[in-house]
Formats: C-alpha cells, structure tokens, sequence
C-alpha cells in the first residue's frame, strides 16, 4: 500500500525533503512508516495520521496521510 | 523551630523580653516581619502584642498629650477624629501607607520600630514633635522622636524595650498640614521621597510655627529648618514657597538604590512640597478675598 | 440575518468562578500526596562559569534528605527546550545563568530539602558574564554555544528602499530600547509527581503544553512517551512563562530514581531568577511617508537579548520581525533581526511574542510622522492600514478577514479620542489648583498573528462524550490559566447543541484523558480548539443521526439533542432508547489553515486579530510623575464568544501594558538580579489602573473561526504600551524612547528640555 509523507522542521531537515511517497507492506504500522522514510525513532518525533496524533503501533490504510514533526513551535 | 506567643499583659511581654529579649522578636501588624525572613531566621519567639489592650487606644492624657497606642493602626489613626483634630498631619500620612490591607494591619509602633527612612508616619512626627513612649520591665522613658532614630532601621530602643504609645503635645490655633509622598506606582507603594508639613495659620494671612520634614532622602527622617525658615512667620507667596522647596533640595542627602535615584529625590522632595504648598497658596488667598470676587475666581 | 444563539457572546458565570471565590479550586502549588518527599533545586551560584566538581556528599548528609541527584543521573538526554535543546536539565561542563540547575535534593521535608542544596558543594571556576548582545555578536567574543552566540537571525526585503526613502517628504529614524521584564504570574512553577495507578511517572505541574512536555520529559528520562503522564488542567497564571518547561523534568526525575512522590513550590525569587522572560530589545526604526501620507518605508533592525539559552527565542524573534511594518501597507520594507545568547537570564514566549516590542517602535514612528506631516495620528494610520488583499510587511498577501480599519474608525468615534484637545487635565475637582498637571491622549494600532503560524502543524483535537442522561462532557487538553477559556469552548458547544450551559462540563488537561488540543498560547485557543468543538458538535448530531437512522428508521441526516430526548426527522425518542447505558464519544480535530508560502519557522501567520488602543495620561511635572486616567480598546476579536472573557481578557492586558510602559523592568547587573521579588519588581496595583476602562468590540468575523471568532489575548495588551508612551508624547511635547518611563526620566527630560 501507499501512504504520504509530509515532514515538518527538524524532521524535513533528517529526511531531507518535505514530502515523501512510501510503499509499505499491507498491516503496516506507524512505525513500519518511520523506518521507511529512513527516520531514526525518537520520542520528540510526532506522527499525525490523517490529522490526528497517531502511537507507532498505529495501523496504516492504503491512501493514509503521515505528518512528521516536532513539537518545536509556540507563540 | 519558631515559637508563637500571646500574652495577655504588658507586664508578662516585657518581662518575657528581658528574659529572652535577644531570640525574640515583636509581632504587632506583621507587614514588615513577615516580608523579612532574614529577621525572622533569627528569632526563636515571636510575642504578639497586636492584641494588647495597653498598646490600644487613642485619647488624650490629663497631662494634655495626644496618646496614640504603639498597636494602632494606620487606618484606625486615618480615621479616628482625635487625631484629625489634634493631629491632622498624622492622619494624612497613616491614610497614604501601603494599601487598605496593609494599613488595616500595620501599626504605628511597627512603623517606628521598623526604623525606615521611608516609613510614612516618621515626618509627620517630627512635624507634631511627638514622643515616643518606651517600657521595660521596671522603667519607662519618653524619648523625643528627633532622638529616637539611630539610622536605617535602628533607633535607641533596648532589647528588652518596647514601644508602648506616641504622645503628641495638644495645640491651639488654626493649623494646616499635609503629607505628600512619591512613590515607583500609587497603591502598595514604598515612598520615594516625602514631606510632610504643618503650619500655624493666621487671620493675617502669616504662617508660624512652620515645620517641614522629609522622608526617604537620608539615613532617617530629617527637619528641614531652611524650609522652615523661608516660611517661619511670612504670609505665603510663591517664592517663598519655591525658596522653601529649594531648602529642601538642599538639605536632603539622598541616595542612589533600586527604587529611584539620589537626583530625583533631591528632586522629588522640593517639587512635594510646592504641590502641598501651592493649593494652600491659592486657598490663603481666596481666604484674603471678599467672597464675592473669590468665588467668581473659582 | 444574525443567527448566534444568545449564549454566544453573552456575559456568563465562569464555569470555575464559585470554586475559585469558595478556595475549593486546587492549582498545582496546593497539591501534596501522603509520602511525598520535597525537592528544592541547587541552581547556579555565578552567571557564568565552569563547573569543575560537585560534592554531594555534605547534603546527603542532612537529616532528612533523601536523595541528590546530578547530571549522571539523567538518563535519557540531558538536554530540553522547545526549539532547540540547549539547555542542560542538570549542568555538567557549564553555568551560563543564575537561573541554571546544578543539583537536585529530595528530602523529607522542605527545610532538609533547602539545607541539603544549601550544602552541595559546587566548585566552579568564573568566566566573565556576557551581558552586551552587541559585544556578544561581535567576532571573536567567547561562544556560550558551540554555534556562536548568534542564536537566530533573519534578514527580509521588499520593494526598494533606497528609492522609497527618496520619495519620502518626511523620515523619521530612531532607536529604542525595552526592557526585560517579567510575567509576574500569581502562582510560581510547582507541581506533584508520582507513579499512577497504571504506573505512569505522573507529573502534575503547571505549564501550558501537556503533550509538548510530556515529550521533554520522556526525552530526558529515556522514556517512551506512554509510560509518562502530564497533567495540568488548572494554573495560576502563565502569560507564556510557563511555556518552557520549569518543574516538571525535575519533579519526574526525582520521583523516577526515589520511586516517591514528590512536590516543588518556587519561591518568588527562585521563579524570577529561573523562568523565561520577555526579551530585552534595541530597535532601530527609520521610516519615511510622503506628502500625502503615504507609508512608503519601514526599516526597522532588532537585537533581541535571548540570555542563556533558544527557548522560544527564535520564533519570538520571528513573530518580531513578522509585525516590524504593523498593520500597514509598506511598499519597501527592510528587516534584519538578531537574537543573540547572552549570560542576563533567558528570555521566551510573553504575551504578545514579539510583537510587543515591535509595536512599541513602530507605533512611535507613527506618531512621529504624522506630527511632521501635520496629519491627525488616527487618520493617518487609517489612511495606511492593511486590508483583505493586500500585502503585508514582508510582502505575502493578506487573506484573513482584516479589521485593523474598523479598530481606527472605531476609536475615531470613541469618547475618549474626541476629547483630545482638551489640554488642561479634566478630572480634578478644582482644576486651578494644579496647573503642573499635563493631560495628553495617544493612540496605538496593532495586528498580532494566531496560532503558531506555518511550518509545524497547529491543529487541535477534542472529544466530546454523550451520557444517556443527555449531559455532556468535553474534554479538551488546553489548560484553563486564568483566561476563561474552558467557559468559552462550552459556550460554543451549548451554541452548537443547543444544550444548556448547566448540562455540560469540562475535562481538561491530561494526557490520559484529554486529546492534543495543542498549546494554550498564541491567542489560538478560542480559534483553533473552539473551533474543533465546533466540529466536534457537528459530528456528534450526525452521528446520532446516523444511528437513530439505523435504530429508528428515521431518515437520513442530524439529529439533535433536547434534554434527555432525541429530536429528528422521525419525532422524539429517549436518548436512552439509543444509547442504553453507553456514552457515546466522537473526537473532532481542526487544522489551523496556514499561509501559502513559508518564510521561517512559524512565518507568516495566516490569521491575525487587530486593535486600536486609545489612552489618556495625566503627567506630574512637579515630580514627574504618570497616572494612566482613561483607556479605550477598539479590539477586533473576531466574534466574541464570552463578553465577560472578553473583556477580561483586555481588562488585564491594559494592567499588563502600562506596567511595561511605566514601571516594569527585569535590571540585571553583571548577570546578576536586583529585582528578585515584587517588592523591588514593581507591577501596576488596581490603583494604578484606570477606572475609565472601555473595551469596544470590533467584531469582524472571521469565517474560519467558531462562530467567527479569533483570539484576543495578545492584542488586547500589545497595543496599550505605545498608546501610553504617545500619550506622554502629546502631553508633555517629549518623546521617551526607552521604557519603562519613570518619574526620574520624566524630570531630567523635562529639565533638558529647559536647558
Ligand atoms: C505591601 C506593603 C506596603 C507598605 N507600604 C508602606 C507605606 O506606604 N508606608 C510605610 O511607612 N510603610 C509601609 N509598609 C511597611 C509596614 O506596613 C509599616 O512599617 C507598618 O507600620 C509596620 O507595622 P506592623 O505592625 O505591621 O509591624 P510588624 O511587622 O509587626 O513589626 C515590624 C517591626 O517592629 C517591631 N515592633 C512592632 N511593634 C513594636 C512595638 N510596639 N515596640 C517595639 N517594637 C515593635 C517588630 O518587632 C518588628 O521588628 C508596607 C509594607 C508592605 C508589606
């Protein structure tokens, strides 16, 4: 299945683009997803799928939208 | 470990305080100790005397002094009509202390004793030429309020001595007063610089008995016998009254600290008195006029 | 036709207002567990210095306590921050402010606790304190971090300067210089911490970001993020100083190596030395307008002081840069800003972020132009403002509803600026008497960005759980500080639902069981959560609508509530006909929308609120002294949601801003506090507050917000400061350039001015 990848900060600077397009295996995990886009996991890494915080054992649909950030803003 | 006594006299207070004098310490209002821990990491007792009847009241003695007692507070000293009558000064200055919780609590020993060349009620007794009444265990002395201040946050008081009342010599005549202060924001505010001032005024316009005395531009409260001078016995004009607030400028040996500058409270202290002065200046004159034209002059 | 219900934007009791009054409300500073051991913080004894050994032994040596611990014992990283991880949670090499921790005591009770960290011994060896950010930035000086003490900049252009600038009839160029100053939140940073019933490490402290610190915690503690546990439904103030994390990291660890819970209440002068502040500015402003009043230049430089440490320096500096051209159309802009690592404190998020000091730069040249231009100071910021469409200050385009015209009309028309003329001071009874007083009246427009802008994702999520009964509950993760937020959201839901107010209730702040509703910052909670319980409503009647189709037979679409009763297209039924004895629960998320092209972390906001501020002063010139008598706030908030909030909210921010404008300062020397506590740190009391407070809505509707509503916090104070400072200006014909202005500044101007 296919899922996308947007990445944000310190996360985009790791990945090296803002944007990725990841084939993963079906029953994928949000994990599964991390290593994908070649990411070591750590604990201020934050996921989204489909707008919402995610657990790395989060199961993936075909189609899902990943958000990779970290929560280095404020205001 | 700190102890908390109330005792029911005087007597047991001061012989507690020749006893243990040194590891006690007084509590009356508590506004000033209690902001200090550095004083109260010393004391191993702390005696209340805020509930002591012999530190209360307010009257007037046979011997014709206004007694005010050393655990009265700023506001009932603001409030109470004794003192308005024979010590307006004082009432004015107690009304300008802190805020209504500060002045509900803190009393006019706790003032005194505290020593601050800020403390809002000292100019106002230097002006009214108060004494101060001290005990022991087995004496008492009146000690004149000129005398009773050593520097910042020391006075001639002994440990085992306590203030008991504020006497007040009873005047006659007509006299005019006012306390005026600046300070870094208008409620809860320690002084920057305060004069207080009173005066004999006569049907002929002339001022006697002038006293003027600032705070927080020395060591201690200070007179200012220049400022009283320019004044002493002159119907009040504007340069006099700028002659006077020179003599303050003059006379004050103020410092540099974190609430304001040596500069401005040299500054502050002769602009204090000309904003007490001028309304008087205009309110002596209306008084010189015939009703009429005065009233038409607003 | 204005369909709001009447709930929306009505004056409402706060939903914590009678357990506040009644001292039931708990903060975090009240809670104490059986057991708990005290923990009190060695923090640093120089700004600036070497560590070379630490000997715990003396402390553990006091009866009582329990445990010390020091940097060996973090275990995960050393390191936290919400930009950037510069600061150590438990120095090893290095102190670079006094506010550093070195070394953490646990004991049995607070005095072991204080005597144990009074004997920790630490060996440093001094450096000398970096405290001039110039004499930071420049090459060569000794780095506090290994990429140089320059910790953020930003440099942008727009149009051409130098023939703007030629076009200019008048130019106007200054610097200005405000200071540190402090949040002074009632509460100090404190909190409990403890293993809970699922044996989380629970941390129970004040802060403004559940899931952001409990991510800083599990970093340092080498935790993955479930075994943490953050809560903080209810804090005694914030105002963005307790955006960083303070106790908690420290209150984790203690109880993570003792197994113990564990408490920690700073004093007052622990928490003016340790938290954030709001960083120190030198401005430089040079802007020009030609003939006709056109803004045609705005060149403004920034050194923002950051202290020791990023915090949230970089995007305040940002946000700084962002409002350099205000709320006006400028066709050449310049703007460099430096933020730079210094050895005075550290400085982060205060309300206003950034925009506060700008404004105070800006807003001066404003009025300094339209007096050389001879043109009335409102109309020539009307004659400027941004509207819907244009190009803001670094040139992206405007697309949120702009109000910032409608603030200055409004303020046109308010009492107050039609009174401006009127030279003489009109309060006193008997105004002859004082002829040295001086009445003036200033104006100041202002725009502030919501939300954290682009370049991370600011959304928030909710849940909203339905009882058989037909009441309600909604759980949210924002903290409720003070602001009356919580009250909002269940107004926007009792709109939404036609609930009553009485029937909902509110959970908040836990990550066991609040969803991420983002940060309680930024002016974004009534947007951006409001928002998503909006969308949370919604949902929930189309999910009953979607089951009493299946249950019923009804037909297709919402349903909607009515008491314990189910209404649709198919009559009423009892709710509990559908739920039995289930609650049913949705969850609902909003994406705050972002602008379309990112210029730097959070910039450009998409969003912004808007307001003209209108204040009166009265000026001693005996003594110099300055009595605010009058302020008017012409606020665009959007929809207002709460009144009461509402006005509240400006109310505060009016304290808030005359305290920086007359009285507020953080002073420093060598690195070292003078101002510890509120006896040298002067805020403004009630008395120093105006009586003749008006607070004007100026409701423009912004689509995207609940009911149209935006935030308001940040400019609801923003705008105060320099309205004050114009005031003074127009009272007394002198212009102060440094804030806070003082009494003692006052008479040596006017005395110079004599001279
Ligand atoms: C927020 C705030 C604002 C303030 N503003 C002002 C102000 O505007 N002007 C001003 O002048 N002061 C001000 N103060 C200081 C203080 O309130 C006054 O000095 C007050 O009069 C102290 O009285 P107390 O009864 O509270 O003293 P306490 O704190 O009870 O005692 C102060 C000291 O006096 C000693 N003492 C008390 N009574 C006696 C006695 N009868 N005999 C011998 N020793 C005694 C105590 O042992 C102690 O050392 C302020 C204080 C605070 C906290």
């Amino acid at each position: 299945m296919k899922v996308t990848v947007e990445l944000f900060g310190p996360q985009r600077e790791r990945a090296g683009q803002g944007r990725l397009v990841l084939e993963l295996p079906a029953g994928a995990t949000v994990a599964d997803a991390i290593r994908g886009a070649g990411l070591v996991d750590r604990v201020d890494l934050w996921v989204l799928v489909d707008g919402r915080r995610a657990t790395r054992d989060s199961a993936l649909a075909d189609g899902a939208r990943l958000t990779f950030f970290s929560p280095v803003g404020g205001g | 470990m700190l102890n908390f006594l109330r005792l029911s006299s005087l007597a047991d207070v001061s012989e507690m305080l020749w006893a243990d004098g040194p590891v006690s310490a007084l509590i009356a209002g508590g506004t000033d100790l209690l902001v200090r821990p550095e004083r109260l990491a010393s004391a191993r007792i702390l005696i209340d005397i805020s509930n002591l009847t012999e530190l209360g009241g307010i009257g007037v003695t046979p011997d014709g002094d206004l007694r005010i007692g050393a655990a009265v507070t700023h506001q009932e000293i603001a409030d109470d009509d004794t003192v308005r009558r024979h010590a307006h000064l004082l009432a004015q200055a107690c009304a300008q202390v802190g805020s209504v919780q500060i002045r509900n609590r803190g009393t006019l020993g706790g003032n005194l004793a505290n020593a601050s060349p800020a403390g809002d009620s000292i100019p106002a007794l230097l002006c009214l030429e108060a004494r101060v009444a001290l005990v022991a265990r087995e004496r008492g002395r009146a000690v004149p309020i000129n005398e009773f201040f050593v520097g910042p946050a020391k006075t001639v008081m002994q440990v085992d001595e306590l203030i008991e009342s504020v006497r007040i010599p009873l005047r006659r005549g007509r006299w005019v007063s006012f306390f005026e202060k600046a300070g870094q924001r208008k409620g809860m505010c320690c002084s920057k610089a305060s004069v207080a001032f009173l005066a004999q005024r006569h049907g002929d316009r002339r001022l006697t008995g002038v006293r003027v005395a600032l705070g927080a531009v020395a060591p201690t409260a200070i007179r200012v016998p220049a400022a009283e001078a320019a004044l002493e016995g002159q119907v009040l004009t504007l340069e006099r009254a700028r002659a006077a607030a020179e003599a303050c400028r003059e006379a004050a040996r103020a410092i540099d600290d974190i609430r304001s500058t040596r500069d401005y409270r040299r500054e502050a202290v002769s602009a204090l008195l000309l904003q007490g002065l001028l309304p008087l200046y205009d309110r002596m004159r209306a008084l010189a006029r015939p009703r009429r034209r005065s009233r038409r002059r607003r | 036709m204005d369909k709001t219900p009447s709930v929306v934007g009505a004056r409402v009791k706060r939903i914590d207002a009678e357990d506040k009054v009644a001292g039931r409300t708990l903060y975090p500073s009240d809670k104490t567990l059986p057991g708990m051991l005290w923990v009190e913080v060695v923090r640093a004894a120089h700004p600036h210095a070497r560590i070379r050994e630490i000997d715990v032994k003396p402390a553990l040596e006091v009866p009582g306590v329990v445990r010390v611990l020091t940097h060996r014992d973090v275990p995960g990283e050393n390191a936290f921050g919400i930009q950037i991880q510069d600061m150590p949670v438990l120095c090893f090499d290095r102190v670079r402010y006094l506010g550093d921790a070195v070394a953490l005591v646990g004991a049995e009770t607070r005095q072991a606790a204080r005597e144990g960290a009074r004997r920790v011994r630490v060996d440093y060896e001094v450096l000398e304190p970096i405290t001039d950010p110039e004499a930071a930035m420049a090459p060569g000086a000794v780095a506090l971090h290994p990429k140089g003490n320059i910790m953020h900049q930003g440099h942008f252009e727009k149009g051409d300067l130098a023939a703007g600038f030629a076009c200019c009839a008048v130019i106007v160029e200054n610097d200005y210089s405000v200071p540190m100053i402090d949040h002074a939140f009632l509460e100090t940073e404190a909190g409990i911490s403890y293993y809970d019933e699922h044996g989380r490490l629970t941390v129970d402290a004040c802060g403004q970001y559940i899931y952001r610190d409990q991510t800083q915690i599990a970093r340092a503690l080498g935790l993955p993020l479930h075994q943490v546990r953050v809560m903080a439904p209810i804090v005694g103030g914030a105002f963005g100083g307790k955006d960083e994390v303070t106790v908690q990291i420290h209150l984790a660890l203690m109880t993570f190596h003792t197994q113990r819970p564990c408490r920690m209440v700073a004093t007052r002068e622990e928490s003016i030395v340790s938290h954030t502040k709001r960083h120190p500015v030198k401005m430089s402003y040079k802007t020009g307008a030609d003939r006709q009043g056109n803004l045609l230049c705005v060149q403004a430089r920034f050194v923002a002081d950051t202290g020791a440490y990023a915090s949230l320096g970089g995007p305040v500096l940002n946000v700084m840069m962002e409002h350099a051209a205000g709320p006006y159309r400028v066709p050449n802009v310049k703007v460099d800003g430096y933020a730079v690592y210094t050895n005075n404190g550290f400085s982060g998020a205060f309300r206003g972020f950034g925009c506060t000091q700008a404004c105070v730069g800006l807003e001066s040249q404003m009025d300094l132009m339209a007096a050389a231009l001879r043109l009335d100071p409102l109309k020539f910021r009307e004659q400027n403002v941004l509207h819907k469409g244009d190009l803001a200050g670094l040139g992206y385009p405007m697309t949120c509803e702009v109000g910032a015209g409608r603030t200055v009309r409004s303020a046109q028309r308010g009492a107050l600026y039609r009174s401006r003329r009127r030279r003489a001071p009109a309060k006193p009874a008997t105004p002859s008497l004082k002829p040295y007083l001086r009445r003036g009246v200033g104006v100041a427009t202002q725009m502030q960005g919501l939300g954290l802008g682009i370049g991370i994702p600011d959304y928030a999520e909710v849940g909203l759980d339905l009882r058989p009964d037909g009441t309600l509950q909604l759980r949210a993760g924002t903290n409720e500080i003070g602001q009356g937020a919580y009250t909002a959201y269940l107004q926007i839901l009792s709109g939404r639902l036609g609930v009553p107010l009485s029937r909902l209730s509110m959970v908040g702040a836990d990550t066991a069981l609040t969803p991420d509703s983002g940060t309680t910052t930024a002016s974004r909670t009534i947007f951006a959560v409001g928002k998503a319980v909006e969308l949370a409503a919604e949902k929930l009647e189309r999910v009953l609508g979607e089951r009493a189709e299946r249950a019923f037979g009804w037909a297709p679409g919402p349903a909607r509530l009515q008491g314990d009763q189910l209404a649709g297209s198919g009559g009423r039924r009892p709710l509990r006909e559908l739920l039995g004895d289930e609650e049913l629960s949705v969850q609902a998320v909003f994406h705050v929308p972002v602008a379309e092209r990112e210029m730097g972390d959070g910039l450009p906001h998409r969003f912004y609120s808007f307001g003209t501020h209108v204040a009166e002063v009265e000026v001693n010139t005996l003594t110099g002294e300055i009595a605010v008598t009058a302020v008017e706030a012409h606020l665009d908030g959007g929809k207002v949601i709460s009144r009461t909030g509402f006005e509240g909210q400006s109310e505060g921010g009016i304290a808030q801003g005359i305290g920086y404008a007359l009285m507020e300062e953080v002073r420093l020397e060598g690195g070292r506090f003078l101002t510890t506590n509120f006896h040298t740190y002067v805020i403004p009391t009630s008395l120093d507050v105006p009586e003749d407070l008006r607070t004007v809505p100026v409701e423009v509707r912004e689509p995207e917000g609940p009911y149209g509503a935006k935030g308001i916090s940040e400019t609801a104070m923003v705008g105060v400061t320099p309205a004050v400072l114009n005031a003074i200006a127009d009272a007394l014909g002198v212009r102060f350039f440094r804030l806070p202005v003082r009494a003692e500044d006052v008479l040596a101007a006017l005395q110079e001015k004599k001279t």
